[in-house]
């Protein structure tokens, strides 16, 4: 039954003369299983007595099992783990720091604010170049002198200065339709119309129906395109289309592509 | 542990968020409770809380097991170990003249997940005695002198209680000592 030595709870209980103490000392000094006999019962004692934490000695981080705990510590996977015990944590957080959200929710709604407004600055500022860019007046009139014009293509021009959108593309997609010799400044027109109406994706086809027009103003529709991301904010294509355009100086709007491409920058 | 506590204890290494949001509403209350009462602010209890889920779930990797008894009640036990800890860390700062060396964080996680895995170890040997070796140690570790033991369980000397204590104290060391996971932390 004899497990470990009396003396030790003789000497952590301090019942030993000052002779005694001093003999045991001595022979802890050279008797390293006594010395680990000591240390055993000195932690039950910390453990069992329930009043400190028993801190562990860092030796112990040498050992195989020390290394595979601090390995997975350290892996991703435990901060992914973090991250998702956090994340449970910040989303069922009870009302007990009310005052806290108070000022973290005045925070918030600021920081939101600030937010949006950089945000409704960008959007203008997209609207803003788009609507410096777009030069309806630049257009050529579909209506020359001393020519006969369709009445239909005339009037779908008509609709469009009064900026009848909706009623402009009916007409000139009416027109597209009927036609077999198609004026390829109704495409520039229809696409405009649709551009103010959000219509991108149509708009894009009619500036393609301009390129591939085989005329004057098929070299127009790489702009036109352009002014169709700038519309949709769409960065990425936008630079790209405008990279095309100032790479040969003969390009329609080669000055107007270099000057945007720089404020987008 | 019942099959479902298993389930859960897998489930929790696995990081799904039912099992943590669970554990979060059934324990955490109890632990902020702790830590507010004992020195401690809502953050330090989220800490706490967020350490122990994590070093569970690093010796759940590193060596499954399985946790007799109450999932909730052992993540509060160990919650409130590791923030007595905390506590004795910060004393041991403030009161220490040497420099202390304050370890990188997973040394920090991995020695205190080494000593719950000690105190565990003790706590369930402990358990193991007989009623009356329990006893008579609860009284022997809280100080109470040999005399006062003597009276208050009706023994006849000092040195009665003294050979007792002593037979109920080598059994406790024989059962921690036998048990495997004693040779893994001895260097502790």
């Amino acid at each position: 039954m004899k497990d470990y030595p009396i003396e030790i709870d003789d000497y952590l209980k301090g019942n030993m003369s000052a002779s005694e103490k001093q003999v045991f000392e001595e022979r802890l000094q050279t008797d390293t299983e006594l010395a680990k006999e000591l240390k055993l019962q000195r932690d039950m004692q910390i453990v069992y007595e329930d009043q400190k934490w028993l801190q562990g000695n860092e030796e112990a981080l040498k050992t195989e099992g020390a290394k595979q705990l601090k390995s997975f510590f350290e892996s991703n996977e435990a901060s992914d783990l973090k991250a998702t015990i956090n994340e449970v944590i910040s989303e069922n957080r009870s009302g007990s720091r009310n005052k806290n959200f108070w000022f973290i929710g005045i925070a918030a709604s600021i920081a939101v604010l600030l937010t949006i407004s950089l945000f409704v600055f960008k959007e203008n500022n997209y609207d803003e170049l788009y609507a410096s860019y777009i030069h309806m007046d630049e257009i050529p009139s579909l209506v020359t002198r001393g020519e006969d014009i369709d009445k239909l293509l005339e009037n779908a021009q008509l609709l469009f200065e009064d900026k009848k959108y909706q009623e402009a593309i009916t007409s000139f997609t009416l027109y597209q339709q009927k036609e077999t010799s198609i004026n390829p400044l109704s495409y520039i027109y229809n696409g405009i119309a649709l551009i103010e109406l959000n219509r991108f994706d149509e708009a894009f086809v009619q500036f393609e129906l301009l390129a591939n027009s085989n005329s004057l103003h098929s070299k127009k529709a790489n702009w036109y395109k352009a002014l169709v991301f700038l519309k949709q904010k769409k960065k990425q294509e936008l630079k790209d289309i405008l990279k095309i355009i100032v790479s040969d100086k003969d390009n329609y709007k080669y000055l107007e592509a270099g000057e945007l491409l720089e404020k987008l920058d | 542990m019942p099959k479902q506590e298993n389930d859960r204890l897998q489930n929790l290494a696995e990081g799904r968020k039912e099992v943590i949001k669970e554990l979060y509403l059934s324990v955490f209350p109890k632990v902020s409770g702790f830590i507010m009462k004992n020195n401690g602010n809502q953050l330090d209890a989220e800490d706490i809380f967020h350490k122990v889920l994590l070093q569970l779930i690093a010796r759940y990797k590193v060596k499954a097991f399985t946790i007799e008894g109450s999932f909730e009640a052992y993540i509060f036990s160990a919650c409130r170990n590791l923030w007595r800890r905390e506590l004795n860390k910060q004393k041991r700062i403030v009161t220490n003249d040497k420099v202390v060396e304050l370890s990188n964080e997973a040394d920090d996680m991995t020695m205190a997940t080494l000593e719950q895995e000690k105190w565990e170890l003790f706590q369930e040997k402990f358990t193991e005695l007989s009623g009356n070796c329990k006893r008579l140690l609860e009284l022997f570790f809280q100080k109470v002198p040999y005399k006062d033991i003597v009276s208050k369980l009706g023994y006849n000397s000092d040195n009665v209680v003294r050979q007792r204590i002593f037979n109920c104290k080598s059994q406790l060391t024989k059962l921690i000592k036998k048990d495997s996971r004693y040779n893994q932390i001895k260097e502790l």
